[in-house]
């Protein structure tokens, strides 16, 4: 367990911030998930060393907006959605009309901590254990949305988001436009936690695909990470969980052992689907909802700077998020 | 492809003349039909669309003009607009299910857009390019009458999608037709909503229509009431608290939406405001549901309260009539909640209805299973009707969701009702927790 995040010396960390949009900002990344059609009309936001927080900004054109990274310095900066006009002090974003926002999901360790069972906890918390979850999570939404919503693998980029956990920009153009009752109901398709509420995942013969989803990316998944101790808590019998974790070491997580040591036919249903429910409560992607649904909420910028822990929000394939560890391949701004 | 039907109403309008009284009166005559659709529909049905009716184009003309008359006096008047997208919806609805697939195609692609509509067929044959569709073929199989089947693009039937209903493949939902109709009757009030908005710069130019449409929008004021359901209660009965903190009291709709925006913090617009007019109805006062929204919705993060109410009060006031078109709104009747608003049993999952019933209610697991069976065969207000008697042992024939409420107050049950369920109302998350004990 380790805490993720850095407290820098301000002075030095002001300096790093400059030296980053000086030398190493690269705008391209964060154009390559916000399109440069009507630039001058998006919002943007910071918050300055003294953690003043700031919107209601827009910029002529990418250069104006690296001088301005320069000149202030942002501990953090933020892309909103695009307006029918420029946002300003003077012609606040609740005075336009709205047109257009990325669709994106943030996955955040924060809203784990009722599963995480490494003992990691809070938003400075996090371990190798605890980020599978978001792994899952990612793999989850990803192969969601290009195989029920039909997007196409370039069109999802997935970021670091700086601490712990990582957003899925959708570059699709059509999903920009979507409005809150499209986004909304796209989480609630994927949502099988209802605050405490777990829904059991849909019949096989209902839907294949999510189905099959479920028990490839979810419930293997969490027999890969789980404890001996873990394996109980879900209501498996110790021997069986010895078992488990025994052939687990031996051969891998396999659907035999599935099938035969948790989810058995000598199990009455009610039984199966407690085993079900308890799997879904520690390890379902969890989607922070306001994120994706809220049409005027400001988004960490790729590129920029996570103002508590120095790191840069960096972009990931989803190859590259499987061997990713925050804790080790995170870029500082303070190790530049 | 066949045509639209002569009746439909979103169709280009016909290039004819006509004479501003004979416009007027053809409007009127479209009130008179549409009045009749919401007292009875069947009725309506067999007496304006029967075949001498439908054949005869000269009748169908007739009806169109009334209807596009009427567009233009709901230009103008946000009372008399929400009352023709409901009942031409209801109207709409009706007619579409007496007709051949092929026309219910046509009108299908109309609503959705041609591009958002396939039939089963057309949709293989496009996906015989994409990647994966070899290994999820067989799941086509599933379908053993394609014509009863229909693909269309997730992004138009959101209300489908957040039920999980069909098989979702590569952006299209493709399940049988039937269960587009309800997101077809949205569709079209949506765009009827638009085609009336887009009106709203033209009034204005001519002044004998102008004078016109003000004409008949005064002698409907009185004719298009939106009948009132205020809950006029005894304060003793309430013991001591007010009925819009009385959640126990509330229809399951409106309990969840109201457990629902605690959770989320966001509602869509049509469920903000039914659960906005069903506070006023219970007493609630504008400047508190003004605090309400502020502190429970997620829009306003980083927003004072003077800020939020400055860009928000507009729409908080306008439920309360006092602003627009100044027009007291009731909450919509049952039935409407099914088709447009939110309806518990129509628009939530199953297994989500179930789970909730649970928590919330003391059913036994015999007349869980009953009310789930009714619930499952689309018998949503026999449902909910069969829920409220279950739940309160009190008589139950209700078709507007204020009633609910009124018939638990006047039964004098509240009291013991507020005893038994505080201690039982579940918590949607811990957020909701922190919140109470905040």
């Amino acid at each position: 367990m380790t805490a993720s995040t850095v407290i820098p010396d301000k002075e030095l960390f002001k300096k790093a911030l400059k030296k980053y949009y000086e030398e190493e900002f690269k705008p391209d990344r964060l154009l390559q998930v916000i399109s440069r059609e009507n630039f001058h009309n998006r919002e943007f936001g910071y918050q300055d060393i003294d953690k003043h927080f700031n919107r209601n900004i827009s910029f002529e054109s990418v250069e104006e907006l690296v001088s301005f990274l320069i000149e202030k310095t942002p501990t953090a900066f933020y892309a909103g959605a695009v307006y029918s006009d420029r946002p300003s002090k003077d012609m606040p974003i609740h005075k336009l009309t709205w047109q257009k926002r990325e669709f994106v999901f943030d996955i955040d360790l924060d809203m784990y901590d009722t599963a995480r069972t490494c003992g990691c906890k809070g938003a400075d918390q996090l371990c190798e254990i605890c980020w599978e979850h978001v792994k899952t999570a990612s793999y989850f939404i990803d192969d969601t949305l290009r195989r029920d919503f039909g997007i196409k693998n370039q069109d999802i980029q997935w970021v670091f988001s700086g601490r712990r956990g990582v957003h899925a920009w959708v570059k699709d153009p059509k999903f920009s436009y979507f409005n809150q009752d499209v986004r909304s109901a796209i989480i609630e398709y994927m949502s099988l936690i209802k605050g405490d509420k777990i829904i059991l995942p849909p019949r096989k013969d209902e839907m294949p695909l999510f189905k099959k989803r479920v028990d490839e990316l979810v419930i293997k998944r969490f027999f890969k990470i789980v404890t001996r101790e873990d394996l109980v808590s879900i209501g498996l019998s110790e021997n069986k969980a010895r078992r488990i974790y025994a052939d687990r070491e031996a051969t891998g997580v396999t659907d035999f052992i599935i099938k035969n040591h948790v989810f058995t036919s000598r199990n009455t249903i009610a039984e199966n689907e407690r085993i079900m429910e308890n799997i879904l409560k520690l390890h379902y992607p969890r989607i922070d909802h306001k994120v994706s649904i809220d049409l005027r909420r400001l988004l960490r910028a790729p590129s920029s700077v996570h103002g508590e822990t120095g790191n840069i929000v960096t972009f990931l394939t989803l190859q590259e998020l499987a061997s990713f560890n925050p804790l080790k391949d995170a870029t500082n701004i303070m190790n530049l | 492809m066949s045509e639209l039907p002569p009746w439909f109403v979103l169709q280009d309008p016909p290039k004819v003349e006509i004479g501003i009284e004979d416009w007027k009166t053809l409007g009127m005559e479209r009130v008179e039909l549409l009045k009749e659709v919401q007292h009875d529909i069947k009725y309506a049905v067999q007496r304006y669309y029967d075949r001498s009716a439908l054949y005869n184009s000269t009748i169908i003309l007739n009806y169109i003009k009334g209807h596009l008359f009427l567009r233009l006096v709901s230009a103008n008047s946000y009372k008399l607009k929400s009352w023709i997208i409901e009942a031409e919806g209801d109207l709409f609805a009706h007619l579409f299910r007496s007709l051949a697939a092929e026309e219910q195609k046509t009108i299908a692609k109309n609503l959705f857009g041609a591009i958002n509509f396939l039939t089963l067929t057309r949709l293989k044959s496009k996906l015989l390019l994409e990647d994966d569709y070899e290994e999820q073929k067989m799941h086509f199989m599933m379908y053993n009458n394609p014509s009863e089947v229909w693909c269309v693009r997730f992004s138009h039937v959101p209300e489908l999608i957040a039920k999980r209903r069909g098989f979702l493949f590569k952006g299209w939902l493709i399940l049988k037709k039937e269960e587009f109709y309800r997101s077809l009757k949205i569709a079209f009030e949506n765009k009827l909503k638009e085609e009336i908005e887009l009106l709203q710069g033209k009034v204005g130019i001519d002044e004998t229509i102008d004078s016109a449409i003000k004409e008949l929008e005064r002698s409907l004021d009185g004719v298009i009431q939106v009948k009132s359901f205020d809950i006029d209660i005894d304060a003793k009965k309430l013991g001591g608290k007010l009925l819009h903190e009385q959640i126990e009291a509330f229809p399951p709709c409106i309990r969840f939406l109201y457990l629902d925006l605690e959770t989320k913090g966001y509602l869509p617009h049509n469920q903000r405001l039914q659960l906005g007019w069903f506070l006023k109805k219970v007493g609630m006062d504008v400047d508190t549901q003004m605090h309400y929204w502020y502190e429970k919705s997620v829009d306003n993060i980083g927003l004072s309260y003077e800020q939020f109410v400055k860009r928000i009060g507009y729409q908080i006031r306008h439920i309360y009539g006092l602003e627009g078109a100044k027009v007291d709104y009731n909450v919509p009747k049952c039935s409407t909640c099914q088709s447009d608003y939110f309806c518990f049993f129509s628009h939530l999952a199953p297994e989500v209805q179930e789970s909730l019933i649970k928590k919330l209610y003391s059913l036994n697991q015999e007349q869980l299973t009953g009310l789930m069976r009714e619930s499952l065969q689309n018998k949503y207000s026999k449902a909910c009707n069969t829920l409220f008697r279950q739940a309160y042992h009190l008589n139950a024939n209700f078709v507007h969701p204020v009633q609910w409420t009124r018939r638990i107050i006047n039964s004098g049950t509240l009291g013991k009702l507020r005893t038994r369920k505080e201690s039982e109302e579940p918590a949607i998350n811990g957020d909701q927790e922190e919140k109470r004990e905040k």
